[in-house]
């Protein structure tokens, strides 16, 4: 049950934040593994269901506007969860930057980041209150 | 980052980690925490600043580096921040405890057997205590790591079964704060947690799942509000109830509920709802009949992820009346999947499949024949193993009729099989397996089959591996054929062509092939039997049939085998293997800080403390300068046995026999010593190479540690009387040598000046204040011995070669009572010991020596350029008056 890796990609394949929980990936391979697991995403229709297999993973992604959430877990995770997990985070996101936009994530990608660890450590789910999420990272803000 | 290469920014990023602003530091952090991984060399670079960070003020900072900690740091590096992490989770943030049990989470997946560095601490009862943390989110943090170790091992917290399900009632009854909601939804990421520690810690435990039935039931019923997150816990409830001891109303109601996800027009809920029912019906298999129709519309899904899983559902249901028509599906999906992953596990379940549940063997090769076409590559050696095995040995028919009938069965379909164009390499290994042991069996003839056989390279693109396969096969076959018929021309040119391969054993397998079927009959007969894949081959591990020449080679001087247990005793090993219970030592990181060096301790100390080698090296200028001050502790241990091998070659050289146990082992510090030109200095390499066995054959020859050598004596001479003090100790007391004490008795010896050769005279006479005199000769030999590779100063070219030769020879008799003698007699025989040591035990050495070194006296006023040269720090520790002015 642990989350392997956190993918924000948009339309275009570009990835715009990467967090990999285990990291014994180099860069090439995941950049391959983010072009295959992009590829596969996008060509699902808004029918199909939100999990992809793929390789030894299982990837759950959620679409918003032109950014894709995506993320791999292994084979024994409550695919729902992580589904909300994905809307949590946005959430959390949206509260932050007050209506998150591809753009807030490009120039503020290490707070992001810092949201995301924050929510999420060493593949767990540690944490979805939301004050307890931004305070210290809007601490940090207001200190720099 | 982001896909692109910034190597370059590693080292940046973890030096940024140091910074004073937090802002910059926590950047730092997460840039490093983003580029390397706890696998990285670079990570050891982080360590310091992570524990200073730990011991912070600003529990920002902390924080920071607990993160850091969590994802940089290995196995190796956890003992740095242990102590540290587990006092933090006593910390007054909430924010650090939180963290801190993450980072105790993160231990227990590096190291889960605590056979590492958590070995001494009581992690469980730390992780317990976080569980009951009065503040919410280190609560939920724990359960992480409750998790952890429950999934491994349940018995460490059964106990906390009640306590857990209390826990999931607060929740469920919306008595957290409110912060936690989702979506109207009561904390529902921590009542998804709960639930699946109590299914680790329910499961095949009746007492304990007892106890949760009511709870499980009750946020079965709360979570049914239609909302996603809702479904979630639903799903997690009843992965929950199928997971622990089962309850049948629980299970009913479970049922229930994913009747609806079956039914639901959303294919996430449809998914789900195929998942928990192939949980369910692992359990209890009637509740698929129930939805059977639901599950047919998921398999005829164009959606690729539900059909596969509808798969593993069938999977679970399959039995002997419906294994035909699942298979198939599997087949269906195996052709139309591109994911090797995919098509690997695809693959194993038609084998599992296919074996427990054949209906009889002419379906079984067939499915798998087809398996090994659509499965091609990812296929594994073993299935095909399998199935060459099963066709040899047959399917516990006895009945030498049936196994024939299996055995044409089996070559009649592949002959079939290999009109097929584009077949994968394992499947044509199969065919040429199968068709070389019972191709004469086929009804076209032997012959015939060699002809098909021969086809393959034409018909098929295959490899050398296959290629050699097929080589054997047409060698089995060909020795069936008998006398009078000849090789079909196919598969003769095939032979021929492949003796000539650069495949090497493609080419002995060809050769073999050709040269056993130009022989006898009765040989090729022998060699390549008929059906005799199932026999048995008898193995002589112990190799008895080579015991003649074995005892031929001894009776004519071979030296016998030893085993390696036996040569280690000996302490014949290699280098390598003996050094590595000692680098291993040397390998294992210090966290602590190196003793800081105090001002009351003097050079003169720690040299007569350390061992000869380091002094002499310091006494002659190597390395000193970086080494003198900053010696703590382990350079002492790492010093310490040092002595070993600059001492051992000496009594190999001197006492002829005994000697003989120290060969190879030690040609590294002996051989740079003797090979250079100079054969001064001791191998800087000898500090490092430590070789516990040669401290052992040290030890065991010398009964002794090494002895300070006199070559000190320029830096600090009066401490230098001090030196040879504790030669008398054993060995592992190297590390006590800082005992001042019998230095200050002896320090005040005179010691005298003369020339070289009154110096001799005085060795060879002894004089009168070494009280208990060891006869002469061996004393120097000893003092030889003792320092016969230590560094020759410039006293040793005015000893003449003809007493340096008396000195050689005689016998050493018992260098043991000898040392001990010395080290009583040291005072006096300091000055000679200067001059003595400086006699390399190896006479061409000595012939080196004296056409090299210029003439002078031993007295330390000859040695002073010497020193001024190299080792200026030491020089100014060192008294600055000569010591032996006031002697004189």
């Amino acid at each position: 049950m642990t989350i392997k890796f956190v993918l924000l990609v948009n339309k275009q394949g570009q990835t715009r934040l990467a967090k990999y929980t285990e990291q014994n990936l180099s860069v090439e391979e995941r950049r391959a593994l983010e072009g295959e697991i992009v590829r596969k995403c996008l060509a699902r229709a808004d029918k199909q269901c939100s999990f992809v297999e793929h390789r030894n993973f299982k990837v759950i992604y959620r679409r918003y506007a032109s950014l894709f959430f995506l993320v791999g877990v292994d084979n024994d995770e409550n695919e729902l969860a992580i589904l909300e997990f994905i809307h949590c985070m946005v959430e959390t996101l949206d509260r932050f930057f007050a209506n998150v936009c591809e753009l807030d994530l490009m120039f503020n990608l290490e707070m992001a980041h810092f949201v995301v660890d924050e929510m999420m450590m060493n593949g767990c789910i540690v944490e979805t209150n939301k004050q307890n999420v931004l305070a210290p990272v809007q601490l940090l803000e207001k200190g720099g | 980052m982001l896909g692109h290469d910034a190597s370059w920014g590693h080292v940046k990023a973890l030096q940024a980690c140091s910074e004073a602003a937090l802002p910059t530091k926590k950047v730092a952090y997460l840039a490093s925490t983003l580029f390397l991984d706890s696998s990285s060399d670079l990570v050891i670079l982080a360590v310091n600043t992570i524990q200073r960070d730990l011991k912070s003020d600003n529990f920002m900072v902390v924080c920071a580096a607990l993160t850091a900690v969590c994802k940089l740091l290995s196995l190796d590096l956890i003992s740095a921040v242990l102590d540290p992490i587990i006092e933090l989770l006593k910390h007054p943030k909430e924010l650090v405890r939180k963290k801190a049990v993450m980072a105790l989470h993160r231990f227990e997946q590096l190291d889960p057997q605590h056979e590492g560095p958590l070995h001494n601490t009581d992690i469980y009862s730390h992780i317990k205590d976080c569980l009951c943390d009065k503040d919410v989110s280190v609560m939920a943090a724990s359960l992480c790591a409750v998790q952890e170790v429950s999934a491994r091992d349940p018995r460490h917290f059964k106990h906390l079964v009640p306590a857990l399900t209390s826990i999931l009632k607060q929740v469920a009854e919306h008595r957290m704060p409110k912060g936690y909601d989702y979506h109207k939804t009561a904390a529902p990421f921590i009542q998804i947690k709960l639930l699946r520690l109590l299914a680790v810690l329910g499961a095949g435990d009746k007492s304990a799942s007892n106890n949760m039935y009511a709870m499980i039931g009750e946020t079965l019923k709360r979570a049914n509000t239609g909302h996603t997150i809702g479904n979630a816990i639903i799903f997690e409830c009843v992965r929950t109830i199928t997971s622990i001891y089962p309850n049948p109303a629980l299970l009913h109601a479970a049922a229930e509920t994913i009747g609806k996800f079956l039914k639901s027009s959303s294919h996430n809920l449809k998914y789900i709802g195929i998942d928990a029912l192939a949980r369910i019906v692992r359990i209890n298999a009637k509740y698929a009949a129930e939805y059977q129709m639901a599950v047919i519309d998921c398999l005829e899904d164009p959606d690729e992820t539900l059909k596969n899983k509808t798969l593993h559902l069938l999977h679970k249901m399959t039995k002997p009346n419906n294994v035909e028509v699942i298979v198939g599906k599997m087949m269906d999906y195996l052709r139309a999947t591109s994911d090797d992953v995919q098509k690997l596990d695809a693959v194993k379940r038609i084998h599992e499949l296919a074996e427990r549940f054949a209906p009889d063997m002419q379906w079984f090769l067939d499915t798998l024949n087809q398996m090994f076409e659509l499965g091609g590559a990812v296929v594994p050696d073993s299935m095909a193993h399998g199935v060459m095995r099963l066709i040899a040995e047959g399917a516990g028919q006895d009945d030498a009729e049936a196994m024939r009938q299996l055995h044409v069965q089996a070559v009649t379909a592949y002959l079939r099989v290999l009109a097929k164009p584009s077949l994968p390499d394992i499947l044509l290994k199969v065919i040429c397996w199968v068709l070389g042991e019972y191709g004469s069996e086929a009804r076209e003839g032997t012959a015939a089959v060699m002809e098909r056989l021969a086809a393959i390279p034409d018909s098929q693109s295959i490899g050398d591996d296959v290629r050699a396969c097929l080589i054997s096969a047409l060698g089995k076959l060909g020795a069936q054929l008998g006398q009078a018929t000849p090789l079909p021309d196919a598969a003769s040119e095939l032979l021929h062509c492949s003796a000539t391969s650069h495949d090497i054993d493609l080419q002995q397998r060809a050769l073999e092939a050709l040269a056993l079927l130009s022989g006898p009959l009765q040989t090729r007969q022998v060699a390549l039997p008929v059906d005799a894949a199932v026999e048995e081959v008898e193995v002589d591990v112990q190799l008895s049939f080579l015991d003649g020449h074995v005892a031929a080679a001894l009776q004519e001087g071979a030296a016998p085998y030893l085993s390696e247990a036996e040569r280690a005793s000996m302490g014949l090993v290699r280098q390598s293997a003996a050094g590595s219970g000692a680098e291993d030592h040397l390998h294992q990181l210090r966290f602590a800080a190196y003793d800081a060096p105090t001002a009351a301790a003097p050079p003169a100390a720690l040299l007569a403390s350390s061992s000869p080698n380091i002094a002499a090296a310091s006494g002659i200028g190597i390395g000193s300068t970086s080494m003198a001050p900053g010696w703590g502790p382990a350079q002492f241990a790492s010093s310490a046995p040092a002595p070993a091998p600059v001492h051992a070659p000496a009594p190999t050289l001197l006492t002829g026999p005994a000697g003989l146990l120290a060969p190879s082992t030690q040609a590294e510090a002996p051989s740079t010593a003797s090979a250079s030109g100079t054969p001064v200095h001791p191998s800087p390499r000898g500090d490092t190479a430590q070789d516990s066995t040669k401290r052992r054959l040290a030890a065991s020859l010398f009964g002794d540690g090494p002895s300070s050598s006199p070559r000190t004596q320029p830096a600090a001479r009066k401490p230098a009387a001090k030196q040879a003090a504790p030669s008398n100790r054993a060995a592992p007391d190297l590390m006590g040598l800082m005992d001042p004490a019998p230095a200050a008795v002896e320090s005040n010896v005179p010691a005298r000046p003369s020339d070289p050769f009154a110096m001799l005279e005085g060795l060879q006479v002894p004089s009168a204040s070494t009280a208990p005199a060891p006869q002469p000769s061996q004393g120097l030999l000893g003092l030889e011995g003792i320092y016969g590779s230590t560094p020759a100063g410039p006293a040793a070219s005015s000893v003449p070669p003809t007493a340096a030769l008396g000195m050689q020879a005689p016998p050493s008799s018992s260098v043991l009572d000898l040392m001990g003698d010395l080290s009583i007699g040291n005072g006096s025989l300091q000055p000679q010991a200067a001059s003595a040591l400086n006699l390399q035990p190896l006479q061409q050495q000595q012939q080196q020596l004296f056409g090299g070194v210029p003439a002078s006296g031993p007295r330390s006023a000859g040695m002073q350029p010497m020193m001024a040269r190299g080792r200026a720090d030491v020089e100014k520790a060192a008294p600055k008056k000569d010591p032996f002015a006031d002697l004189f």
